[in-house]
């Protein structure tokens, strides 16, 4: 007697006729990777799984959560205290978009180390820095909704500075904001970017990203003037079929970062600050630690030239396999300049995110009190009192 | 008629459509008009701010059909100073002690007169005559054109 799985599937079968791409897909899964590729590889499977952890946190949020300047604050407060493991929900989705973050760019740094990017896979490339686009404006549009000082503030502060850009800046930061000022209407056209627009882009372009992963299999280390190479020859050189072998590996990394998710979701829960006043803005506004390199930056440049530099940014990242670096060659090895350049870029935009955490804070460094400027510099506070201030 | 010309009528129409589509939609999103309060009476989180509300030497923001305003007494007088820093839109508070409008965002200065006295604000406040009476403080006209 066949089992009821079997007995669906021949029914589905019968009329769908799914045993030709069954057997398609099963051949495209057992495909041999190349040999180089190890646990950094599975960062991307990571990276599927915290996101459809978001969106199923982020649909049941949904249940509770009010888009309205009136009551969203309230609601939080509601899913956060009332609702049975509301705090945890909320605390997942929280920690959830810090994690995407991080994953993101690590699995795009691995790219760049190993040449990924290259011929013939710049469109899978472009795709992936569009979705990277798409994972901050998640950030950026969620970052509002629960309607607190900070959520507040912090969007007042990160669109006003667009506004800077001549003759188009103020009618986009209008636009954008549904006003002249960050209210209402603001709420209102962030929830439904956050909630529908972004996550329709973001299933179309994951599923392009994949499709042409599988389809045209892992990069090797081979010069891109060279023949792809075939599957026999990865397996000669050792390569494992992507199932099971590589496919363990992913699940594992993905058990992995969802406990780290769990755990910080647990011990480190998401709180709420002061409802939002749009007439007494608090000390110490700061965005959320993926915009802070752009945030410090502007208190460098005039803001008409800071403003430009992060979509300046992901247009490099766009243009390094089609402009940057065209050279034939992928293994990191051959590629000292490209690496090293990028390690720079890295670099520097981590020190202004340091710079930008650090900035009009006091912090203590083995008994002695620093406060740290707006531009990052520390100063001696003495006494514990005093603040010595340079101009 | 040829197959051409049902061709290019049908594109037109799609294309009519099409445009027809996406002008109600950018309709439909452009920001409406008015702010927050549209009487020139300042409102502040309590209701009507009152003259009476403010000791001498101190400041408070409220909303007017202007935006955000903030009013400082000094002893018989009320100044008025557009409340949202010229920097990056943050509210800006009195601070007495110091005899400056301050910026808690990234630290800019103005004096009484909305000239910036210390950036990242490069551009001064704007100055707002104000009115008293029973009712409550009202916005007169911006001084600045």
């Amino acid at each position: 007697m066949r089992s009821p799985v079997r007995q669906l599937w021949r029914w589905l079968d019968d009329r769908l006729n799914l045993e030709p791409l069954r057997n398609a897909l099963s051949e495209n899964l057992r495909k041999p990777v190349p040999i180089h590729v190890n646990w950094l590889f599975t960062l991307g499977s990571v990276l599927i799984a915290l996101l459809t952890v978001q969106l199923l946190t982020g649909l049941l949020l949904m249940v509770y959560y009010k888009p309205s300047a009136q009551e969203a604050y309230g609601s939080i407060e509601l899913i956060t205290n009332e609702v049975p493991m509301g705090w945890f929900v909320r605390s997942l989705h929280n920690w959830g978009s810090h994690l995407i973050v991080i994953i993101a760019l690590l699995h795009m740094v691995r790219v760049i180390i190993y040449g990924g990017y290259k011929r013939p896979r710049e469109v899978t490339w472009i795709i992936g820095v569009l979705l990277l686009a798409v994972i901050l404006g998640f950030g950026f549009t969620g970052y509002l909704l629960p309607w607190d000082q900070v959520a507040y503030w912090g969007t007042v502060v990160a669109t006003e500075a667009p506004a800077s850009i001549p003759v188009v800046g103020p009618l986009t930061q209008q636009f954008m904001i549904g006003g002249t000022e960050v209210a209402d209407p603001t709420l209102g056209r962030f929830y439904v970017v956050h909630v529908f627009l972004l996550p329709l882009v973001l299933l179309g372009l994951m599923g392009l990203h994949l499709i042409l992963i599988r389809y045209q299999g892992i990069s090797s280390l081979k010069r891109t003037d060279e023949e792809e190479p075939t599957a026999e020859e990865i397996s000669g050189e050792g390569g494992k079929p992507f199932v099971p072998y590589h496919a363990l590996k992913d699940l594992t990394s993905v058990y992995l970062a969802l406990g780290v998710l769990v755990t910080l979701a647990l011990v480190f829960q998401a709180h709420i600050g002061d409802p939002a006043d749009s007439l007494v803005t608090p000390v110490g506004i700061k965005p959320e630690w993926y915009f802070l390199p752009a945030y410090q930056l502007l208190k460098y440049v005039p803001e008409v030239v800071g403003v430009q530099v992060p979509p300046l940014f992901l247009l490099l990242l766009l243009a390094l396999p089609l402009v940057i670096d065209t050279s034939p060659e992928r293994h990191p090895r051959r590629r000292v300049g490209v690496l090293a350049g990028s390690l720079v870029v890295a670099l520097v935009v981590l020190m202004l995110g340091i710079l930008g955490h650090l900035s009009e804070t006091t912090q203590t460094f083995m008994g002695t009190s620093y406060h740290f400027d707006l531009l990052g510099w520390p100063h001696l506070v003495a006494d514990g009192t005093a603040t010595v201030e340079v101009m | 008629m040829s197959r051409r010309l049902v061709n290019g009528l049908l594109g037109l129409g799609a294309v009519s459509a099409l445009t027809g589509l996406m002008g109600t939609a950018l309709a439909y999103l452009w920001p409406m008009a008015g702010g927050a309060a549209g009487s020139t009476r300042l409102v502040g989180r309590e209701g009507p701010l009152l003259a009476t509300a403010l000791g001498d030497d101190e400041g408070l923001v409220a909303r007017s059909s202007e935006g955000k305003i903030l009013v400082v007494r000094k002893g018989d007088e009320l100044i008025g100073l557009e409340a949202t820093c010229t920097h990056l839109g943050c509210t800006v508070a009195w601070n007495a002690a110091s005899q400056q409008v301050e910026c808690p965002c990234h630290g800019a200065r103005y004096n009484l007169r909305g000239e910036v006295l210390r950036g990242p604000a490069r551009d001064p406040l704007g100055r707002i005559e104000l009115s008293a009476d029973e009712a409550g403080i009202s916005v007169v006209r911006r001084l600045d054109s």
